[in-house]
């Protein structure tokens, strides 16, 4: 926080500085001087106007019909060619029944008459209904099944027509196979269905006495039913899924999130078993901590008690077991039997810390494979290696071993080693779909092997990674540290994280001071990047700080010291800028009634002055910065900055003007939409008010927002979607070895709410 | 002759495209006037006023801001936009007066009262519904000023706070007087767009009622028990509400934190730790959560799954043999 008031400090000095210092450009001041107030006077239309809107706010519908239709016989150098048709639009308004306003509206748009940005709104309007959006929704339904079936066929003939038809037989019928198999993916409700019940269900819950509420409920009903059926059998999978693993307690505890959706019998009979289960565990486990009575004749002798003692006085020191004792157990432990697996235990725990680790594990891996009926300290010893937090480095060669073969797996079969396309499919059925391109995907493995190997592979070393580190943290000095340390280092670099790689560098056999030098070179170019993508100005200049401090002597230090140095020294509460070529096409914003901005500076003539690409930026305040072209006249070269102090009136208008010419824009053109900027609306609010001139300097307040014209954001020509409902594909896969041209059907476009449908 | 025709027709086709072409070329460029601009944006807010804004969320303007907010915000822009024009007066009832309506809705009460007073001031056809609405803007601020309020906990009120906040029989009476006043106005007002802006204040003052209680559960006497029992009784007074599923989160989320702070008590491995205890701040919390969960198209529905995912992995921490949901 200090760091970024000093830094707004510095810049409030350098901008006064900058004021004093620049010279104007040389074709005149850069603004023109704010309008005297023009004497205007209401002509008869704007009256009858007032009066409409007056009756509309006060609900007097008699009195707003009369003045809409005497608004229509007037006609005054006022009265502009929209206004009837907004005064049509506020006598709807007053009506009381959505669709009788939506009717009314359809008719309105309906003429040639009426202003793009008038008809956009009322279109938004008449689209907003609710049952008709619960049947496009529907239609999305359909229209994605029908996706589906055209694709299915259109591929393998697209692709068949390029082999000559000979495989076509094969992958026709495969195609068709996975399209059948692709079924098995579907919800009885899909997430389109699940927006039309939504739309449904508000309004039943908007017009409940609506005529077709009844026929409407029927349908919500229906769709209930099969949503109730989509998430139980989704509950029930994950609930299968973890009875299968052995995780009774979840799987309980989804059967019961099953059964919130209606009765399952499936559910209650997972739900029972598993109860049964964990109620055994429990036994079980109530079971292990029971003291059993000595069979008949047998006591506990003198030398139990001695290691007990022995054992509890060790415990509580770091005192090593008499030898002697170490050896009575030694000999000991050889035998079978409960008294020798105790002594086993025990003798395993001396070596572990006596230093001697492997051994330690070596006689306790040798206890558990003798019998647990037989002897009682079996399962404790399997326990210990089976723990990933007691054994950490066994955890780490099995997670090894698994990494191993998932790589080897990912190598001969591609994506199908990781992805299974049919989980609701028996496996074996799913498999046998899969297996012409598990054939071809091991068959071209080879080649990929070649030239896929750009394509990065999943990350399968990661639990390895996780369980050496978990080593390195419990042992920092253990038998196998230096092993891990290496291959931590290499599995650090093999993924370009060369900040980890550097910590660990120092942990390994004397490195050379080049490859070192290397190291801490891409170190500090990996933190610098992290640095820079931090979007707030206050921590990112505290990283970049960090960076330069971590690596003083590396390029990337030294660079981002620099780059401390530029944010303090450019720093401003907000850098909300508008570029010169928005100004260009929005001229009411540049204009007297916007920025009053001198229109030489946008006239494209550098001679008397021209404003750079990157147009003027708001600082905060009533701050601007004039961005113009420098004295090279090139719009490539850096641009010389020009600070003003601008009146809050001036700031307010152009607030005002912005706000209301980018809502025309978005209105008119759905593309040139303003992206959602807290900060920038409250800095523009703020300003309307005449509120500016006591800069908000909190650094989460900063907006950089930037106010583009339409060619800068989308080019010269912008992309328009194919007015045709599929794309033509032509597809190369080295996986499979094949090539084809073919219409895809695009399915319809998800709207930007369907995550909450899912 | 027929040649004739089809070139004639040719030019008529030729022209009528230009006259459109040029016409959309200005229509696209076209300003409104003061006139124009004030119109449209009355329409778009009249169009909104009689809104159930109690059992539906507000609605959005095009661009996604609160459609009285946005008015306001419009009706600001205008102002200064058509500065000129607009210091003739013609205008100055309808826009305050619409500026009045749209800050009701954002509770802003007083500033709307004023507003109302300034249309008033004029004659017309404005003056005796501004009036009144005055008047029940004045009665709403009175009785929303009743009691404690909700502070914000970044800028508390300087000072000790509000008096008489230790006594919770104090700060129950005064909330049950706003609502008490509230109701009779409510009741006044039947039939009148204005009863949604007075069941939202009746809502807020339960809320304010149950977050008392949960503010001070730990200093209270069976203060657990009554921040639970106040949360459910938001639930089910105000059952048709557009955030009765923000309400059971809120109540999800405190036997959320409570089933937390038993096990930072009673940790599961200590010989405290009661199994059934737990259960009983785990299974409401979860059920609660869940029922949310199945709420499609809310943002309520989001939170309330990855709340209950979290509380899962939180069970996680739990032994198997002392918890087993």
């Amino acid at each position: 926080m200090h760091s970024g008031l000093t830094a707004l400090a510095l810049s409030s000095l350098l901008v006064i500085g900058g004021c004093a210092s620049r010279p104007p450009p040389p074709g005149g001041d850069l603004l023109l001087p704010l309008a005297a107030p023009a004497p205007w006077l209401p002509e008869p239309s704007d009256k009858v106007a007032a009066q409409a809107a007056a009756a509309a706010l006060a609900s007097d519908a008699p009195s707003l019909k009369k003045a809409v239709a005497r608004l229509a016989t007037i006609s005054d150098s006022h009265k502009g060619a929209d206004l009837d048709a907004l005064a049509a639009d506020l006598l709807h308004s007053t009506l009381d029944d959505p669709e009788a306003y939506r009717a009314a509206s359809e008719k309105l748009t309906a003429g040639w008459n009426t202003d793009p940005a008038l008809d956009a709104r009322l279109q938004l309007a008449i689209d907003d209904d609710l049952l008709a959006l619960a049947w496009q929704r529907r239609r999305d339904t359909w229209e994605n099944y029908w996706a589906r079936t055209f694709n299915a066929v259109s591929q393998p003939l697209g692709q068949a027509l390029f082999n000559g038809f000979v495989l076509a037989p094969l992958q026709i019928s495969t195609s068709v196979a996975h399209y059948l198999a692709s079924f098995s993916n579907d919800e009885a409700l899909p997430a389109t269905d699940r927006q039309a019940l939504a739309l449904r269900k508000e309004y039943l819950a908007r017009n409940p006495a609506a005529s077709d509420a009844a026929y409407v409920r029927g349908q919500v009903a229906g769709a209930d039913a099969k949503l109730a059926k989509t998430m139980r059998t989704r509950r029930l999978r994950s609930a299968r899924a973890a009875e299968k693993a052995g995780r009774y307690r979840v799987a309980g505890m989804e059967a019961r999130r099953a059964l919130f959706w209606g009765a399952s019998p499936e559910a209650e009979k997972i739900l029972a078993h598993s109860k049964a289960r964990t109620a055994e565990h429990h036994r079980l486990f109530a079971q292990s901590l029971e003291a059993t009575p000595e069979p008949p004749g047998g006591r506990y002798t003198a030398s139990s008690r001695r290691l007990a003692i022995a054992l509890l006085q060790s415990s509580g020191s770091s005192e090593p077991l008499d030898p002697g004792l170490l050896e009575t157990l030694e000999r000991e432990s050889r035998g079978t039997g409960y008294a020798s697996g105790q002594a086993a235990y025990v003798f395993a725990l001396a070596q572990y810390e006596a230093g001697k680790e492997g051994a330690s594990w070596k006689t306790l891996k040798a206890l558990a494979g003798q019998s647990p009926v037989e002897n009682g300290m079996v399962r404790h010893a399997a326990h210990l290696l089976g723990d990933a937090w007691q054994h950490p480095y066994l955890a780490y060669r099995d997670a090894r071993a698994r990494d191993r073969n998932a790589t080897l797996r990912w190598r001969l079969f591609g994506q199908y080693a990781t992805a299974n396309r049919y989980p609701n499919l028996p496996r074996p059925l799913g498999l046998l779909l899969e297996s012409p391109g598990l054939a071809t995907a091991l068959a071209t493995s080879p080649i990929r092997l070649i030239f896929g190997r750009w394509q990065p592979a999943p990350d399968f070393q990661r639990p390895s990674a996780v369980l050496a580190y978990r080593y390195l943290g419990l042992h920092p000095g253990g038998q196998h540290s230096e092993e891990l340390v290496a291959w931590l280092f290499d599995y650090e670099r093999s993924r370009d994280n060369a900040v980890a790689a550097l910590r660990l560098v120092d942990f390994l056999p004397p490195t050379s001071d080049t490859k070192r030098a290397a190291l801490a070179e891409a170190a500090s170019a990996q933190q610098l990047s992290g640095a820079e993508r931090i979007k707030r100005p206050d921590r990112r200049i505290q990283a970049l700080r960090y960076t330069s401090m971590e690596y003083p002597d590396n390029a990337a230090g030294k660079q981002a010291g620099l780059r401390v140095r530029a944010e303090l020294e450019n720093a401003s509460p907000q850098k909300i800028t508008i570029t010169k070529d928005f100004l260009v096409e929005n001229p009411r914003v540049a204009g007297p009634a916007g920025l009053g901005l001198n229109p030489i500076l946008i006239n494209d003539k550098v001679e008397d002055g021209e404003l750079h690409p990157m147009g003027i930026t708001l600082l905060g305040g009533l701050t601007v910065r004039f961005d113009l072209i420098g004295e090279e006249g090139k719009e490539k070269s850096p641009p010389t900055p020009l600070y003003k102090q601008i009146s809050a009136e001036r700031m307010a208008q152009l607030a005002a003007m912005l706000d209301e010419t980018t809502r025309r824009n978005e209105l008119i053109d759905p593309e040139d939409r303003l992206t959602p900027d807290a900060d920038r609306d409250q800095f523009l609010e703020r300003a309307l008010l005449g509120l500016a001139d006591r800069p908000d300097k909190r650094p989460t307040a900063q907006s950089t927002y930037v106010y583009q014209s339409m060619r800068e954001r989308y080019g010269i020509v912008r992309g328009r979607e194919s007015i045709l409902p599929f794309d033509l594909v032509l597809r190369g896969s080295f996986s499979d070895l094949n090539l084809g041209a073919f219409p895809r059907w695009r399915p319809p476009k998800e709207t930007p709410d369907i995550f909450l449908y899912r | 002759m027929a040649k004739l025709g089809v070139h004639l027709g040719l030019c008529a086709l030729l022209g009528a495209a230009a006259a459109c072409s040029t016409t959309k070329t200005e229509k696209l460029e076209a300003t409104y006037g003061p006139t124009e601009s004030v119109v449209e944006v009355v329409a778009v807010l009249r169009r909104h006023v009689p809104d159930d804004t109690y059992r539906f969320p507000p609605a959005t303007d095009f661009t996604g801001r609160n459609v009285y907010r946005s008015s306001l915000l419009r009706l600001e822009t205008i102002e200064r936009i058509q500065a000129d024009p607009l210091r003739s007066g013609y205008m100055d009832p309808v826009i305050d007066f619409a500026k009045a309506r749209a800050l009701e809705r954002l509770r802003a009460y007083d500033l709307a009262r004023l507003h109302y007073l300034r249309a008033a001031q004029r004659e017309g056809e404005l003056r005796e519904a501004a009036e009144e609405s005055a008047a029940i803007c004045d009665r709403v601020s009175e009785a929303a000023s009743i009691g404690i309020q909700l502070e914000n906990p970044l800028r508390p009120p300087p000072g000790e706070g509000t008096p008489g906040m230790d006594d919770p029989e104090k700060v129950v009476a005064q909330l049950e007087e706003r609502v008490a006043l509230l109701s009779f106005l409510y009741d006044e007002l039947e039939g009148s767009y204005f009863q949604a802006v007075i069941a939202e204040e009746v809502e807020r003052a339960d809320e304010v009622r149950a977050s008392y209680f949960v503010d001070r559960r730990n200093i209270l006497p069976n203060g657990q028990l009554r921040a639970v029992a106040e949360l459910q009784r938001v639930i089910t007074r105000h059952a048709p509400s557009k955030n009765r599923l923000q309400h059971m989160i809120v109540l999800a989320n405190l036997y959320s934190t409570l089933a937390r702070e038993y096990v930072e008590a009673s940790p599961p491995e200590s010989l405290e730790f009661d199994p059934a205890e737990f259960q009983d701040l785990i299974e409401p919390a979860a059920e609660l959560y869940e029922s949310v969960a199945a709420h499609d198209g809310t943002p309520e529905k989001l939170e309330a799954a990855r709340r209950l995912e979290a509380l899962l992995a939180f069970t996680l921490r739990v032994d198997g043999d002392r918890f087993s949901y």
